[in-house]
This record gives C-alpha cells, structure tokens and sequence, in this order.
C-alpha cells in the first residue's frame, strides 16, 4: 500500500516549508528513515526521513517549491520495484546553478511563454510574468509586455529592500521618501572576472541577510562599551572546572557565567528584555536569552527558554545542548523562536570588541570580547597598584526607538559588576 | 485595361517579393517592371553581380599570395571572364524570379509604371500605352546612382557602379571615391587584380557609422593590401589628364591632385522618383524619398512605398522585409512595422564587415549600461585552421539584463556569422542563452559564442 509523505509540523509556530533538494529520484528506493529531502523553513533547515522503506514512485513538488505544513511531499510504495539506480546524494546539489541570482524555481511560471530576455528583466526586477499578456509570436511574452506591465504598475520596485522594510518605510514611495531612496539607490553594478568565484545565496543565508538589512533600517542602533576585569570568573573557574567536567562530561564555558550576569541584569532593568509593538513598548514577562552559534551553515541563535530560571550549572547544560543540536541541524522550530535578549560569542581570536545587529523583533543584543590579560590598576589595601588581569570588552548595541542612553550605559554597568563581583556557584 | 487586387512598380527585392506575399494572401497580383530583365539593381547590377566579382577577386588574391602545395606559374588575370561570370549569375538569378512570378500567379507587365489616377497605374513600353487598375499600388522603384550635378559619367574614365560592373578593362589605377560598403567592395576587387587603388573618404573612417575599431581592422587590412586610404579627405574636382583622370582631392593638409586611369564614385544613392506621377496623387516626398508611416502607407490613399524609395537603409533584404510588411498590413495580418534596430548590414570585401543593432558607442550615447564581449578570430581554431585571423566579432549586450544590443563582426564569413546574432536579437535571446548554445567544432561560429560568454566575463578560450 503506498505511502503518501506529507511536510511534517516542524514545530508550533511553523507554517510552510520549502524544498531544497530531493535526495533521490522518482523510482528510486528508499530505506526507512534515510534522507527524503531537504526542507527549509523560516526558522529552520530540517532534513526529511523517509517513514518507510519502498520505492519513490513519485514526487509531486519541485525543489524550490514552498510548501504548507501537512501537504503532500511523495509518494514511497513498499512493495514497486526500482527502476532507477541510487543516485550518488551530492548529484542534486552540485547540479544546482551557480548563478548569482538564482533563476525563478520553474514550478513558480508554469503556463507563461516568454521570450529568455523577457524573463530575464521579470526576474531582475522582482515581478512575475503571471498575467502579463503577450504579443509576441503565438501569444509569446516580449521585452516590450515586461516593460509596459513594469511602467503601468504602480509597485514600488522592491528588489533592493526586502519586504518587510519595503512595507513599513516604502509604501506607498513619494519621490524623496526613504522608500523612494531604497528603490532608486543603484550601487555599482558587479562586473564578472574571470577569477571571481561565485556561491549563490543558501535559502538561509537569505534569510540572514533581509534580517540584518530589516534590523539596521527598523531600529537606530546605539553601541556602548565596558571593560570587565574578569578575575574573579577565571580563578572560579579554574577551580571548578576539572570537577565540572568529571561530573558533566563536558567543559565549563565562560558563555554560562555572560549569561546568568545578563538574566540579571535584565531583571533590573527590565526596558532591554522588551519588543517594540505598534507603538507601545512591552517589557516582556519571561526573559529567554538567545545564544547566537556558527554553523558551519551560517549564524543560528537558539534560545534559552525562561533563562532566569536556571543555575549556572543549567545554563550551561541547555547551552551545550542546544549548541550540539545546532551542529548536528538538529535544532527544532521552537528552539530558535521566541528569544527576548540575544549574546554573540563570535569566537576568541582577532576580536577585542565589536558591535553586533539587534536580533529583531528584540531591541538589544550584547556581544562577547576575548579575553585577554592586560596591566590595570587595581586598589590593594585602599592604594593604587598595577595588576595583571584577564579582561574582556562586553558590548551592547540597543535599539535607541525605546532605550536611551543611561538605561542602556546602566544595563551594561549591572553586566560587568555582575561579572566583576563573582557571585557564581555550581 | 486589366484589373488587380494589388499593381507593384518595380520588380526589384522589394517589389517582387511583396508580389509573391500578396499573391500567397490570395491577391491578383501584378508587377510592372520597365527593364528586360526582372530582380531590379540587386540583382542585375547590385548585389548578386558584385558577389561574383569578389570571389573571382577573393581566389585570385589567394592564389597570387600563395596557396599551400599549389605551384603557379605566370598568374595572368582574365577580368572579362570574370564579368561574363558575374553577367551569368545576374541572368541566371532574373530568370529564376521570372519562375517565381510564374509560379505565383502574378502578371509581369512589361513597361514603365506610372500613377495616372486613384487606383489606375499607367504603363508606357515600346509596345504603346496601357492602364492597370488596382486598388493598391505598391511603389517599389528603388533606386538609382547619386551623380554629382555636372559630372560626365562616360564608362570609360569617370565610372559608376553600374558602369564598373560592365567594364572587362582592368585599369592601372584607380581613385574611388567613397568609403562605404560599394566603393570599398570595388577597391578589394580591383586591388586584388594588381590595380592600384586610393580610397577617398570625407569622415575619420571608413564605413561611416560602422563599428570604429572594425573600421580600423580593415584599414590596416587595405594598406596591407597596398590600397591607399585617404580619410578626412573630400572630392574636389575630376578633369581629363592624357589617357586618365586628374582628381583633385582636399584633406587635411590640404589639396591635393590624384592621377589614375579612372575613376570610380560610390557615394550614396538617391530615390526613384521622378515620373511616378507622384505629385499629382499627392504623395509626399521627404528628403527626396516617399514619406511613408509604420506601415509603409504613404499620404496617398491605396499608395504604399517600400524599399530604396522610402530611404535609408538602403539594403535589399530591408526592402524584402518592408514589402512583406507592407502587404500584411493592407491584408490586416499585421499590426507592428519592422524592427530596424535587427536588420543587419553587410560589406562583402575581405576581411567582411557585418554589423547589426548598436554599436559599442551607439549603445553607450543612449545611457545604456553596457557590457561588451569581443573575441579576436585568432582565438578560434577554424579560424587558424583556414589562414582566416584576421578580425574580430563583438558582442554589445545590456549589463543588466544581458539583452543583445548589437554586433559588429570583421573578418572571414562574418555576413554569414552575423545571422545567428540577428535571430537571437528577434527571438530576444539574451547573451545567457547564445553562449549555452553548442556550436560544433571548430567553425568560425564558437567565436559568436565565446563573445556572448565573454559579455559575461567567461570566455572559455580566449
């Protein structure tokens, strides 16, 4: 009896899903739970197991396709016989354009009949060729069509803003608005060498980049910056973390110690654990910090869900959890949703400090320096002596809409003294 | 008096194939051809004659430069034979539209077509006068040798084009005077024979408003060849001097006075209009050519123009393309004129000259972001192969959107070559989908498409 496989919830808030890539053909087989697919989401990249073991004898959407939760993906029949040799798994990937702008996935023009240059400006301009009449040859779509169905609508051309910033700042766009500015802004165009190599955007670093183009246009980002002697942290961990390993089985970070200090501090000042809705600031009642990682992949943020209500020892077992889960993709939906404060740690070398974009709909994010020994001047029995001690730079960027200057300065002052003052325990 | 759907004065490239559409639409059809021989210049004393004498032209320089594995000795060149050829192919190519009008069911009127009234041509020939009626009137009277006022063009010393492809007396030397596709056809011609050829031209270049850089290429290509080019230089004055010709010509450094056995002007051509009782119907003229609109109507009811008459560009598969429009619009089949930034043009000397849509600078002057893939022959393994290296085939596409703007080929075969572009300029085809096209290996062709991949930066051999 065949199988119908259909595009799984991959968790509550997700809605839809698209193909990526098929990683068999149709009269293939298939082992039980052996890669399907491989599905993005808005939140999530997810590799799609096969429910049982047959023959694909159909796959009904195209790799490019996006999808709703529960619509059919394809058909595996358990008891067909293959007709096609298993294909080697990278054939589909390298046999994917390498293409700056990818081409419009085929399944999104099914009917239109276009000439190649036709299609070409429909793509660079961002329309669809669906309703545009033709008068070529045979009802083919011309040069001419595109151009004349670009100049009689009204939209603003959206290419270069990605939808969001499009909606709040362009539309509708009057001639020296932002929208207008966006929409005329041409950098130079890029002109192909013959060395350049060129990698076309993964769906999600698509994502990522709309995000980090959508967050700097919404919030005004304000940096400041504070210096932490982190002494107090270095000798607790020191002393600590052998016997941390023996009885976790895993090293103690000092991201945990960042961590609690921020849930802290937010509880203080609870202005940076808020969102920005319409125009109302909401100071939100659950503090769940989001811990940016590197993929391989690109950037993910899995969050810590009701962050203040852990230990540091908890801390620090969510957060290697997550960071596993995330190495291995096998990060949920819910994990990355519903962050109310992020901290990057980009890493130890070559970063003294920097200043991270705000993880919207979020209005700060904090971000890890390395640490380094540095003489300072400490006191040392009420007399100024110089010491040598292991210290980091923490920098905030806020989101200057709803946090001014001394709440911000202030939130980061409560970090560092909450880190200097070395009040931990596992 | 004989009555037809559609009356077609002039049986030239415009006119006769205008007829054969008509006639395909299902119209009585007749032509009106005043010359014994029907086809009109192009075919008699244009296009398809001059091709004979270039190739004779081309082998006769091939042999005399040396072939590989071929002995010569005493190379005499026999021009007279080589016009006998040319006269073959004309008659050859006249009687075949003669079997075309026959095959299409179209009257041939012998005799010379005038507007006597709304719907009523008049027809004078040696057999006396007769009226054609119908209620469209196609005129396709092409065009003639532009003569400068006062000049005595006797076919012995002062030539024209026509005279020159009558003459079987190869000259010594030779003063032509015009730069573009006619005189520069003439030059390579008689230069290949041994004649010694200086070119006149008024602009900085030879073939005005072609490709600068190709331009170029065939200047150096001419004065290998030992033909004198004086650019920048205007024709003066013409006197008889002893057997020749005394030309007076004024360049930059001023006068200066040319001799030759003859001289032979190419300097444009000029509309036939006169006796077509055009002003009597009301159709205006513009510049000496029939003003016609989009779809070759002209201000005279039921009077349509096409081809040289109607003006630049003066080329025969121009007029074709207008005579076919032209019908199709009287027959309601068509609603939009031609695209004349897709007709290309053609000089048939070697290296040839092809070009069609923009230049590089034409395409720049209207603000277009401009992305230009050139390929030298030299790159290409045919072109190596045959000896053929010398030119280029340039692509000029829009930056953006990869939209062929234009190309402009010089060198072996290029009026062959250029055919391919122009079909992916009408299917619009963008430089993408020329250079994913497989070209076989090795033809001159893969260096069309190594120009489209190089618009894009990704030439593969070059």
């Amino acid at each position: 009896m065949p199988i119908t496989v259909t595009m799984p919830q991959m968790g509550e808030s997700v809605v839809e899903g698209t193909i990526e890539t098929w990683s068999v053909r149709e009269g293939e087989w298939i082992e039980k739970d052996q890669t399907l697919c491989e599905m993005t989401t808005d939140k999530v990249d997810a590799e799609i197991p096969a429910p049982a073991s047959g023959v694909v004898t159909r796959l009904l959407v195209a790799e490019g396709e996006t999808v709703d939760v529960g619509a059919d993906l394809a058909i595996i029949d358990p008891a067909a016989e293959a007709t096609v040799a298993p294909s080697a798994p990278a054939r589909a990937a390298s046999a994917e354009p390498v293409s700056p702008s990818k081409p419009a996935p085929a399944a999104a023009e099914p009917a239109a009949k276009a000439s190649p240059l036709a299609r070409r400006i429909a793509q660079e301009e961002g329309v669809s060729l669906e309703g545009v009449s033709g008068s070529g040859t045979a009802g083919r779509i011309t040069k001419a069509d595109v151009v004349d169905h670009l100049s009689s609508s009204s939209r603003a051309p959206a290419r270069a803003a990605p939808p969001q910033a499009a909606a709040k700042a362009a539309a509708p766009a009057k001639p020296g608005s932002l929208g207008d500015l966006l929409g005329r802004m041409r950098v130079p165009r890029y002109a192909p060498q013959p060395e350049d190599r060129i990698i076309p955007f993964s769906s999600i670093r698509r994502r990522i980049a709309e995000h980090m183009i959508v967050s700097k246009i919404v919030s005004p980002h304000v940096g400041t910056l504070a210096e932490v002697d982190m002494h107090a942290i270095v000798q607790f961990r020191d002393r600590v973390k052998t016997r941390f390993r023996e009885a976790n089985g895993y090293s103690l970070t000092y991201l945990p110690f960042i961590v609690q200090a921020t849930v802290r501090a937010l509880k203080e000042i609870p202005r940076i654990n808020s969102t920005v809705v319409d125009e109302n600031i909401v100071e939100r009642a659950g503090i769940h910090v989001g811990v940016a990682v590197e993929t391989e992949r690109g950037l993910v943020v899995p969050v810590v869900r009701n962050t203040d209500h852990y230990s540091l020892t908890g801390l620090a077992d969510q957060i290697e959890t997550l960071a596993r889960r995330a190495r291995d993709r096998k990060l949920t939906a819910d994990d990355l949703a519903g962050g109310t404060f992020t901290i990057s740690n980009p890493g130890r070398e070559g970063n003294l400090y920097g200043f991270a974009v705000i993880n919207q709909p979020q209005v700060g994010i904090l971000r890890m320096g390395e640490i380094v020994k540095r003489p300072i001047v400490v006191q040392h029995d009420g007399e100024d002596q110089i010491a040598i001690r292991p210290m980091m730079y923490l920098a905030l960027s806020y989101d200057h809409r709803i946090i001014d200057g001394v709440t911000g300065n202030g939130f980061l002052y409560r970090v560092a003294r909450n880190l200097e003052e070395g009040d931990f325990e596992v | 008096m004989s009555s037809y759907d559609l009356a077609v004065i002039g049986s030239g490239p415009g006119g006769y194939v205008a007829a054969i559409r008509a006639a395909q639409l299902g119209l009585q059809v007749a032509v009106i051809e005043e010359e014994d021989r029907l086809g009109g210049v192009c075919l008699n004393w244009g296009c398809i004659p001059t091709k004979a004498i270039l190739k004779a032209a081309e082998q006769f320089a091939a042999v005399r430069k040396g072939v590989p594995g071929l002995v010569v000795e005493g190379l005499t060149p026999d021009y007279g034979a080589v016009i006998d050829a040319s006269r073959k192919a004309a008659d050859r190519l006249s009687k075949g539209v003669a079997g075309l009008m026959k095959k299409n069911r179209i009257e041939v009127v012998k005799g010379r077509g005038r507007l006597v009234g709304k719907g009523q041509v008049g027809v004078t020939s040696g057999d006396g006068e007769s009226v054609v009626e119908a209620p469209n009137v196609i005129l396709a009277s092409g065009s003639t040798e532009f003569i400068l006022p006062g000049l005595d063009v006797d076919g012995e010393r002062v030539l024209t084009s026509r005279e020159a492809l009558a003459s079987k007396r190869l000259p010594a030397s030779l003063v032509v005077i015009g730069g573009g596709a006619v005189g520069l056809e003439f030059a390579y011609s008689y230069a290949a024979y041994g004649v010694d050829v200086t070119v006149v031209e008024l602009e900085d270049q030879l073939l005005p408003g072609f490709d600068a850089e190709a331009a170029q290429v065939l200047a150096s290509s001419f004065a290998r060849r030992k033909v004198k080019i004086l650019t920048r230089t205007a024709y003066k004055a013409v006197e008889h001097s002893g057997a020749g010709v005394a030309v007076t010509v004024e360049g930059e450094k001023g006068e200066e006075i040319l001799l030759a056995d003859q001289i032979l002007f190419g300097i444009g051509r000029r509309a036939r209009v006169e006796n077509l009782g055009l002003e009597e119907l009301g159709v205006d003229l513009e510049k000496g050519f029939i003003a016609v609109g989009e779809d070759y109507r002209t201000s005279a009811e039921g009077v349509w123009a096409i081809g040289d008459v109607i003006g630049p560009p003066l080329l025969a598969h121009a007029a074709s393309e207008e005579g076919v429009a032209a019908v199709e619009f009287m027959a309601g089949e068509r609603k939009r004129g031609i695209d004349y930034g897709r007709v290309p043009a053609c000089v048939y000397c070697q290296p040839q000259v092809a070009t069609v849509g923009l230049t590089e600078d034409q395409a720049r002057e209207r603000g277009r972001d401009v992305a230009v893939g050139k390929i030298p022959f030299v790159a290409s393994g045919k072109a190596v192969g045959t000896g053929h290296t010398e030119g280029f085939v340039k692509l000029v596409a829009d930056a953006r959107y990869g939209e062929i703007l234009g190309c402009q080929i010089i060198g072996a075969d290029a009026t062959e070559l250029i055919a391919e572009v122009t079909l992916a300029m009408e299917l619009e085809s963008t430089v993408r989908e020329l250079g994913h096209t497989t070209h076989a290996h090795p033809t001159l062709s893969e260096i069309v498409k190594e120009a489209a991949l190089a618009c894009e930066g990704r030439a593969l051999n070059f």
